[in-house]
């Protein structure tokens, strides 16, 4: 209870901060977050847009959060999006099926993809102690040139411009809503939340995972290989980080080029902090930071309020949180890494 | 010129101090005079180390006071403490690893001009200390290259350069050879010859009555006396630390005999992390029987009971359980054969502190239980419910996290859990530690009945009353090595001392 | 033969330009990391400082108005992770992003609120711009001053942390902050100072790159130095030679790429190294690459 609260002042703080920021060049707070709830919840298109935001933070937010109870810090959830995105973007154009399944392996595939990306940082953890959040900001970027080069030349799909060839029509995600981008991909997405709730808390493989993220030694005398474990969480978090690349190639730009995410999975992170990397938290904290994302735009058009002061309320977040985990619960934080590899401490 | 008659330098007047429930200090007097090597011993948490963190000023006494040269002080922290003097080797060294030997002697007191070091009267300085007490260290080396005998006297230096009037040392020889113990015992004898106060905490006799003057024993927080080397023996001083066994102690005879040979130790050599390792190791141990693994702390205990439970890989030897080789096989395989332990360290080692009551009821036995690949919840619970009425859990309920309860529901927790479904072979370490009466007592019992039920049990205690409570017989370590096996009924504290000690009975 | 001398000059030439700005982020690495204060904010202090620079240049039009404006935030920024991380021991790394995602939403909301232009700011003068109004010898003069402060930075650094007190004793804190407060040294205080310190100095990489190379701040304008300056850190294996070594390295795929443009290896695959030598020498392939021993772990006194 204490930990919700803290998430929720944190959450307000940052709010507060932003209004206050506006004031400071004469802005309407009021008028400015009115214009973007109006944007983000005013109608069925906003709404939708809104969700549509809010898939990918979604999906990424489950994979930095399931990171987190293992007791790694994943920062890399931007690359293993890109990869995941990348290599969902390629299958899809290269093979022809009915869609019934040619969907599903695309997903398979990105995930996969994702999966195997972080798997490396896993194992450089496991097997080297090479800090997990050093070695993912790095596959971050190595992810970002590597697929860019692959778009401007291998991989090129049109003369127009670096991004791969169409999807196969069989493989595109169509709308829910007509008039909207809001596709299935979004339901999908809370499946996976309350899935990851269930498999975190009932099966075997969950509880080990947990057990290794609260208490690497405990796990140990319990039997629990934790090498194997530390790849495996990280391979499941990168896996759904992937999976929020396929939604957005499937349903969104059907083909893979570089300006596909804005970020999704730097700002993951802000949303599994904010939900404590709890799973069914986590929906709350995407739907929270996809609705300031969405809103973001009519806040600008409306009460003249430049956009970007969303980044800097998610900024605020994140330190806020920082600092509440501090106070609410001290137990959960916790030194993450390897005796010799690296630096920092995360929250489990 | 034993006995000291030098002006008393530093002194603890009637100090108490408490730790919530835990009485670590109460009303201890306690002082050291210039030439004179004053050994404190005691038991683990006996409050020695409480005692000792007053004096050089990392805490604070609730009551009592500090005085030195006579004239009470209050040390704001250790670096008043070493204004005054005192300068105190950690039995864990502070010690910067990638420095070198001068410059951690030196550190915060370094030579140089204008902010700048000089790195060659540093040396210098170090060197000559170091020649002058015959440390054998170059001062360039950094620390990391240095075994832990170099390091204590690292240690030393850093203390000594500061002209330290009082030394205290903490536990120094624990992790020493017996050849670096007798160099450190020449230098305390040359320090107490320089007209310096040496307070010497330990719990090896031999050495005690080898080279104090006086000999303080704590025991339960309370001094229980002092005495001169001449006037006391190591039975003597055995008894002053252990104390008389109360009730909890009183022996239980063994229902039956005990049957066949359960478990079977061959020369087993396992690597220590830090400490003594385990050197030829043998043992033959029966369904039906406890064998109780006696000796300092430190001495092969923990790598002994990690080796068995698959935790730590011998280096040669072999170990079977009823009559199959085990040797290398995974933890998780072993808990299949009924191997269990009752770690020592239950907060970090026995339980997942922020895990609910029934899922630490199962930790462990995740795998093997398991339904599918869904933890058992049914299952899970039964087994929880079953602890918490077997063992009268207070305060329990199946959601309730491990965190929460006191020490003793926690042991009794993580002893349910090893013993729920009886058990081939139980790896006990320091099962009653720190716990109440009331809690140690349903531990022993519960152990008694898995015995009886059939358990061939080990247990590792520092509580040599437990020992003789519980154990069919006794094997003593020093060292990593087997010194001595003895019967409960003969294993009075002088001999048990002894062979703790590393003295053949 | 000449042309290939030529070629060489220039493209150590555009390393030498290129490293820069990642020596500045890179040194103020080493030094709070040296500390025990792992930095990861140093690409929000860099834009942070980029922006500064350009703010101050528009509104004085004085250079080095502009340069102590870059250090000046990026010094408040890391003040700000000072506080939490060693006040309220939160977690380093995690402050460390939330400055990296609140400078540069700062940045590009004061962008748009103050100069009315999203995305890039007025051109403001600099040291580039010096250069067309008054001929290539000063312009050159100055610019290059910033280039000679970076690699003067880099000696006082390792100087200061090998050769005198401060130094020893700022090693000692991030090494093993219990014997440094022990032997009476002042942990927090040295964890404060070198955080901050280290913020300034990722501030003046930043208004390198705004008013040094270029003379305007754009959205992203710093594009992952801030990461590769945190790379150099460990591939230099946190000393301040080291560090440079490696940015100068880095500096040299940079030019080499502009130099080959076009050529036999496309110019992703180059920027790539820094990084994936990075993961290699953290895995301990080229010699182990070991941080303080209490980097990251905050003090409890």
């Amino acid at each position: 209870m204490n930990r919700l609260a803290s998430s929720f002042a944190a959450a307000a703080l940052a709010l507060a901060a932003g209004a206050l920021a506006m004031l400071a060049f004469h802005a309407d707070p009021i008028a400015a977050y009115g214009a973007l709830l109006q944007g983000a919840l005013g109608s069925v298109q906003g709404t939708a847009e809104t969700f549509v935001q809010t898939t990918p933070l979604l999906l990424t937010g489950l994979g930095v959060a399931v990171a987190f109870r293992a007791g790694l810090f994943n920062i890399g959830a931007e690359g293993q999006l890109v990869v995941g995105a990348l290599c969902s973007a390629v299958f899809g154009a290269w093979v022809h099926l009915p869609t019934l399944a040619e969907i599903p392996l695309c997903f398979a595939v990105g995930a996969a993809a994702g999966g195997l990306w972080a798997a490396i940082a896993g194992w450089l953890r496991a097997r080297f102690g090479a800090s997990e959040i050093i070695t993912t900001i790095m596959l971050n970027y190595i992810a970002f040139l590597g697929a860019n080069y692959l778009v401007s030349g291998p991989l090129r799909g049109s003369n127009a411009a670096p991004e791969t060839a169409p999807i196969s029509p069989s493989a595109v995600l169509h709308p829910l809503v007509s008039g909207t981008r809001l596709t299935a991909a979004f339901p999908l997405a809370l499946i996976a939340a309350a899935a990851l709730a269930w498999w975190l808390r009932r099966t075997v493989a969950g509880y080990e995972l947990r057990a290794v993220g609260q208490s690497e030694r405990a796990a140990r005398y319990a039997g629990v290989n934790v090498g194997p474990a530390i790849v495996r969480a990280m391979a499941l978090s990168g896996a759904l980080a992937g999976l929020a690349g396929s939604t957005e190639v499937l349903g969104l730009l059907h083909r893979f080029n570089a300006q596909l995410s804005p970020g999704y999975g730097f700002t993951s992170i802000a949303v599994a902090l904010l939900a404590n990397s709890s799973p069914l938290g986590v929906i709350v904290s995407a739907f929270f930071f996809g609705l300031l994302q969405n809103g973001a735009l009519f806040m600008q058009a409306y009460a003249g309020v430049p956009k970007d002061l969303v980044s800097v309320v998610e900024g605020l977040v994140i330190l806020f949180s920082a600092a509440g985990m501090l106070r609410s619960a001290r137990g959960r934080a916790r030194v993450a890494v390897g005796p010799e590899g690296g630096v920092g401490t995360a929250p489990t | 010129m034993r006995a000291a008659d030098g002006p008393v330098v530093l002194a603890a007047c009637g100090v108490s101090k408490r730790f919530g429930a835990l009485v670590a200090n109460e009303a201890v007097d306690f002082d050291v005079r210039a030439g004179e090597v004053h050994a404190l011993i005691g038991e683990n948490g006996a409050g020695k180390s409480t005692l000792m963190s007053l004096l050089y000023g990392l805490m604070h006494p609730d009551s009592g006071t500090i005085a030195v040269d006579g004239r009470a002080v209050r040390f704001s922290s250790c670096v008043d403490a070493m204004k005054a003097g005192i300068g105190m080797v950690f039995q864990h060294f502070l010690l910067v690893e990638r420095f070198s030997v001068a410059q951690n002697v030196m550190l915060g007191r370094e030579p140089g001009r204008r902010g700048m070091l000089d790195r060659r009267s540093s040396e210098k300085e170090v060197a000559r200390l170091a020649t002058g007490y015959g440390f054998a260290l170059n001062p360039a080396t950094p620390v990391e290259d240095l075994g832990v005998g170099a390091r204590q006297q690292v240690e030393l230096l850093k203390v000594l350069e500061r002209n330290a009037r009082v030394l205290i040392l903490d536990e120094p020889t624990a992790a020493l050879s017996p050849q670096e113990a007798s160099a450190l015992f020449d230098i305390v004898h040359r320090l107490r010859s320089e007209g310096r106060a040496v307070i010497l905490i330990a719990h090896k006799l031999k050495e005690v009555l080898s080279v104090a003057d006086r000999i303080t024993v704590l025991r339960r927080g309370k001094v229980v006396g002092s005495v001169e080397p001449e006037q006391a023996d190591e039975a003597q001083l055995g008894l002053m630390m252990v104390g008389r066994s109360i009730d909890l102690d009183k022996r239980v005879p063994r229902i039956g005999a005990p049957a066949d040979v359960a478990l079977r130790i061959t020369s087993l050599d396992v690597p220590a992390s830090s400490g003594a390792g385990l050197h030829g190791f043998s043992l033959q141990a029966r369904a039906g029987e406890i064998v109780g693994i006696a000796g300092v702390e430190g001495n092969g205990q923990i790598e002994l009971a990690e080796a068995l439970y698959g935790l730590r890989e011998p280096t040669a030897g072999a170990i079977a359980l009823e009559g199959r080789d085990i040797t290398s096989m995974s933890c998780a395989n072993r808990r299949r054969l009924g191997v269990r332990y009752v770690p020592p360290d239950r907060q970090r080692e026995g339980l997942v502190l922020d895990f609910s009551t029934e899922e630490n009821a199962l930790l462990g036995d995740q795998r093997r239980l398991r339904r599918g690949s869904v933890i058992p919840a049914k299952t899970m619970r039964r087994r929880a419910d079953a602890i918490a009425r077997e063992y009268a859990l207070a305060g329990y309920s199946p959601s309730v996290k491990a965190r929460d309860y006191s020490g003793g529901n926690q042991q009794r927790l993580i002893v349910g859990r090893e013993l729920s479904e009886g058990a081939a072979l139980l790896l006990v370490c320091a099962p009653t530690r720190g716990l109440d009466v009331g809690a140690a007592a349903v531990i022993r019992e519960r152990l008694r009945a898995a015995r009886d039920a059939g358990a061939c049990i080990l247990l590792v205690s520092y509580d040599l009353d437990e020992l003789r409570a519980l154990a069919d017989r006794i094997i003593v370590l020093c060292g990593g090595v087997a010194t001595g096996e003895l019967t409960p009924e003969n294993a009075d504290d002088a001999t048990l001392g002894m062979l703790m000690g590393g003295i053949a009975a | 033969m000449n042309s290939a001398l030529a070629i060489a000059t220039t493209v150590a030439g555009i390393a030498i330009l290129k490293s820069t700005p990642l020596i500045y982020a890179a040194l103020g690495g080493v030094i709070s990391e040296n500390a025990g204060v792992v930095n990861i904010g140093l690409e929000g202090m860099m834009a942070g400082g980029a922006f500064a620079a350009v703010l101050a240049s528009y509104y004085t039009h004085s250079l080095p108005a502009a340069v102590i404006a870059g250090a000046f935030v990026g010094g408040a920024l890391a003040l700000v992770l000072a506080y939490f991380a060693i006040a309220l021991r939160a977690n380093q790394i995690i402050v460390g992003m939330a400055l990296n995602v609140f400078a540069v939403g700062a940045a590009a909301l004061l962008l748009t609120v103050l100069f009315g232009q999203p995305g890039t700011s007025p051109e403001v003068r600099s040291f580039s711009s010096i250069a067309s109004s008054s001929g290539p010898g000063i312009a050159a003069t100055l610019h290059y001053a910033l280039v000679w402060m970076a690699l003067g930075l880099v000696l006082c650094a390792h100087v200061i942390l090998y050769r005198t007190r401060v130094g020893l004793h700022l090693r000692a804190v991030g090494e093993q902050p219990r014997a440094a407060a022990v032997a009476g040294i002042d942990v927090m205080k040295i964890r404060y100072v070198a955080t901050v310190l280290g913020g300034v100095l990722a501030g003046l990489g930043g208004a390198y790159l705004s008013v040094g190379e270029v003379d305007l701040y754009s959205d992203g304008m710093v594009a992952g130095r801030g990461f590769i300056a945190l790379a150099a850190v460990i591939f230099g294996k946190w000393t301040p030679l080291g560090s440079f070594g490696a940015c100068l390295f880095f500096g040299l795929f940079s030019s080499l790429q502009i130099a080959l443009q076009r050529a036999t290896v496309p110019a992703q695959l180059l920027e790539m190294l820094p990084y994936a030598l990075t993961i290699v020498a953290l895995a301990g392939f080229i010699g182990r690459s070991r941080p303080p021993a209490s980097d990251g772990v905050p003090y409890e006194p």
